[in-house]
């Protein structure tokens, strides 16, 4: 008869009916041990609450102040606090936010008109005080903020009148507005109190969640904020979650203490997708991964041999094979969620080992050539496998390839970011996530000679990618990216490869909610089936 | 007894003083800190613009001066990755890595002292046999496996604890279990093998001789002689809890030092390695002095200079 009782108490603790002290009084009277309610209090504190959501990334949480932090782990949680002034649609453009409009005045003046009615979580309206506040802030070196990159072209920012903001860049920059999407105003007054770190400590913004405590290391809870000028939350509750080990991060979702978890093992997926508890879902993402070509010095200085490499990849075997098809073949430097896609060029360097070996053949190489391929090693999704295959398929037409294996910092010290050409390189495995979503991120920072357009030099590209940035209008500037990545497919600097996919994996409850391509968890809109 | 405190104390500041240079040095070897902490979409530019305001492009010898000479004030920098005083992020995490260490030595002790006994005064028995495969199974398997299938199995299928996180008894079982059963069958090897030689001491035989019951000879006579050795594995033990520790917190997410220090090291977070590796360095200085200390307790024969 107890064990009923027993049941039926704890029963309604999961339904939130009794508090956790009610909980243990009534199971004591009913003749349960401590330790044991202890137990069984703590094994259903993992269960659902139907007031909470739980998100669980990848590894732990290290800074809450989004003006500090440009990781994507810190973002999903900062995004539901502090707001942008522009947030990017899930087609990547910029959408009005705390900005109710923007204007690109010339291509090196931005102007934002502020909305009226919006007020931080201590009931302080927001003004361009603190839009200025922050903008001027991650603009200053000092600081040392991570967000730094997006402002480092601000000359100077200034209220024109009390609703309007003018930023002036050092250059023309017409991609500025896009990288305002990532950075969260903060309230001028708060961080001025509570110093850096004390801002980190007790996060503040306008979002419709507020802060409420951080665990460090474990856990940090948001609830929703009462008066929120937007639609107001659906959830009363978020709790994100660090978890680094994949099994462990995955079980959480499996048990149902997780609702929503990212980075799900591409070979988890077949387990996740057939339990009836457990949904994953799939997105192109804006990561694609790519090897720079050596076309300093022999052989793949001769743009034949680097059309003989992307002729040689048969892609589809790398995506759906290896990659078990959480992954999709692109034949230029981003996927068609980057504005700056040319549909144009899809299915160039079909998979023709002939090809691959005539052209060889033409360039003096009849009897094969010697190439050294590095890559970082347990970076990538499957990048050894990945690379071994490659390696395989550049054999096949002729190639004589020594493969390398680098700790991921020391091949991107020795290799990428050191600012000169390898010597002994020929062709180096690496990717770049576009953080937004526009192609000058990628072109800028992996194309243009002054940065890591090491291994390819092109100064019709690197003068294309600055007219790029000075452009305001849009279908100009879109036609100059066309003309840059025509000019890459044609010349073959890199070996084309594929963008992959994100996956993440939700317990059953978790409703209209979908994955974006740019790793940003958009908690807006959510349902949840028993709330 | 005064004076061997102090002296061990000085000891434990030369110690200390190499376990700093080696970890500063062996950091050093791992890359440039300044493009860990951009990031993999940093440009050369950027590098070394950020080498140049953090003082990276001094002479080694000269930041770890500069470094030695805030620590010894107590100031360990402020982490790279986490923008907090370093020192202040490690003191945060020690409760729950002592936590968990405890509970594990108790799961340890709990296990080994009854089981050691038993294989040692029931040697060659069923019972020492399965002890055996008892030692063997758990020696031979890594603590995040075990730490992996035990959440399979208690979180996932039967759903009686959960897989991760700190919190409450529920959350320490699994890891402290996990994380002592591993330390315990080396435990039960070594009391076992202590007791089994001091079984076949004379003054044992005596006991028995003038009629004692067994379980005085063995309480009384035996045991205390076969703790000094288990004495001192407890404290190696304990240090090696505390370095299994790292792999278990980070396998239940526990938010200890161990999953601090991971983080760190993975980010290169110079500052933040430092701290996490001096209380790793402290604690167990600590622990072995403790331990030189109780002999005397347990052993009238040692005397402390």
């Amino acid at each position: 008869m107890n064990e009923t009782r027993v049941d039926l108490t704890v029963a309604s603790f999961l339904r939130g009916e009794l508090s956790r002290r009610s909980l243990v009084h009534r199971l004591s009277l009913l003749g349960m041990s401590i330790p044991a309610i202890n137990l069984l209090a703590a094994s259903s504190a993992g269960a659902q609450d139907a007031d909470q959501f739980v998100i669980v990334q990848g590894p732990e949480i290290t800074n809450l102040d989004g003006t500090m932090s440009t990781g994507m782990l810190t973002f999903n949680v900062v995004v539901n606090m502090m707001e942008p002034l522009v947030m990017r649609g899930l087609d990547m453009l910029p959408q009005p936010h705390l900005a109710e409009a923007f204007e690109q005045v010339d291509e090196s003046t931005v102007r934002f008109t502020i909305r009226e009615g919006v007020s931080f979580h201590n009931g302080d309206p927001l003004t361009v005080d603190d839009v200025v506040f922050t903008l001027q802030r991650i603009s200053d070196p000092d600081l040392g903020s991570e967000l730094y990159r997006y402002a480092n072209t601000v000359a100077s920012v200034e209220a024109i009148d009390d609703r309007t903001v003018e930023v002036t860049l050092s250059e023309p920059d017409v991609t500025f507005i896009r990288r305002m999407t990532l950075v969260p105003i903060v309230p001028k007054k708060v961080v001025e109190e509570l110093g850096d770190s004390g801002f980190d400590a007790n996060p503040m913004g306008t979002g419709p969640y507020q802060f409420v405590s951080w665990e460090r290391g474990d856990r940090v809870t948001l609830e929703a904020f009462g008066d929120y000028w937007g639609e107001p939350a659906a959830v009363q509750s978020l709790v994100f979650r660090g978890i680094a080990e994949d099994a462990t991060r995955i079980a959480e979702v499996q048990t149902g203490a997780a609702d929503l978890v990212t980075n799900v093992p591409t070979h988890l997926v077949p387990e996740l997708e057939s339990s009836d508890s457990t949904q994953v879902y799939q997105v192109n993402s804006l990561r694609t991964m790519f090897c720079f070509l050596n076309t300093l010095k022999a052989p793949f200085d001769d743009i034949r041999v680097r059309q003989a490499a992307n002729y040689a990849i048969d892609k589809e075997l790398i995506t759906e094979a290896l990659l078990d098809g959480f992954a999709t073949p692109t034949t230029q430097p981003f996927g068609p969620e980057v504005f700056g896609y040319s549909p144009e060029l899809e299915g160039s360097y079909a998979y023709d080992p002939d090809q691959a070996r005539s052209l060889l053949e033409e360039a003096g190489y009849a009897d094969g050539v010697e190439i050294n391929f590095f890559s970082p090693a347990g970076r990538y999704l499957k990048d050894e496998e990945v690379v071994q295959n490659i390696a395989a398929q550049l054999q096949e037409v002729g190639f004589k390839v020594n493969i390398n294996f680098l700790e991921w910092q020391a091949y991107l010290d020795t290799h990428i970011q050191s600012g000169k050409a390898s010597e002994n390189l020929d062709i180096a495995f690496y990717s770049n996530a576009n953080n937004t979503g526009d192609a000058d991120y990628n072109l800028s920072l992996n194309v243009h000679s002054e940065s890591r357009g090491i291994y390819w030099q092109s100064e019709v590209a690197d003068q294309k990618i600055v007219q790029a940035r000075q452009t305001v209008d849009e279908e100009e500037r879109l036609r100059l990216y066309h003309e840059i990545v025509a000019l890459m497919v044609e010349e073959a600097p890199w070996l084309f490869l594929y963008t992959q996919h994100d996956l993440y994996a939700s317990s059953g409850r978790l409703q209209d909610w979908e994955p974006r391509p740019d790793e940003m968890i958009d908690l807006r809109g959510i349902r949840l089936e028993d709330s | 007894m005064q004076r061997y405190v102090l002296q061990r104390f000085m000891h434990g500041i030369v110690v200390l003083f190499g376990v700093s240079v080696v970890t500063f040095a062996l950091i050093q070897l791992t890359g440039d800190p300044a493009a860990a902490m951009l990031g993999p979409d940093a440009t050369a530019q950027e590098i070394s613009e950020l080498r140049e305001r953090r003082g990276f492009n001094d002479p080694i010898a000269l930041q770890y001066a500069q470094y030695l000479g805030a620590m010894v004030r107590g100031d360990f920098g402020t982490s790279y990755l986490y923008n907090q005083p370093a020192l202040s992020l490690v003191v945060d995490r020690i409760p729950a890595t002592l936590e968990l260490t405890a509970a594990a030595l108790v799961v340890t002790l709990v296990i080994s002292m009854p089981l050691g006994v038993l294989s040692a005064v029931k040697r060659d028995s069923l019972m020492d046999r399965l002890s055996a495969i008892f030692v063997f199974g758990n020696q031979a398997m890594p603590v995040f496996w075990a730490g992996i299938l035990g959440i399979m199995i208690f979180s996932v299928s039967l759903d009686w604890l959960p897989a991760s996180g700190r919190g409450s008894m529920g959350h320490l079982i699994m890891p402290a279990i996990v994380l002592g059963l591993h330390s315990a069958a080396y435990q039960v090897r070594l009391l076992r093998s202590a007791l089994l030689d001091v079984l076949s001491q004379d003054y044992v035989r005596t006991g028995r001789a003038k009629g004692l019951r067994e379980a005085v000879v063995i309480n009384r006579h035996a045991l205390r002689n076969a703790l000094v050795p288990v004495i001192t594995a407890t404290s190696i033990q304990f240090a090696s809890l505390m370095g299994g520790s790292v792999i278990t917190e980070t396998v239940f997410a526990w938010p200890g030092v161990g999953t601090l220090a991971v983080q760190a090291i993975n980010n290169r977070d110079i500052p933040l390695v430092m701290a996490a590796t001096f209380f790793f360095a402290i604690t167990i200085l600590v622990v072995n002095l403790l331990v030189d200390i109780s002999y005397g307790l347990v052993d009238p024969r040692v005397r402390l200079i």
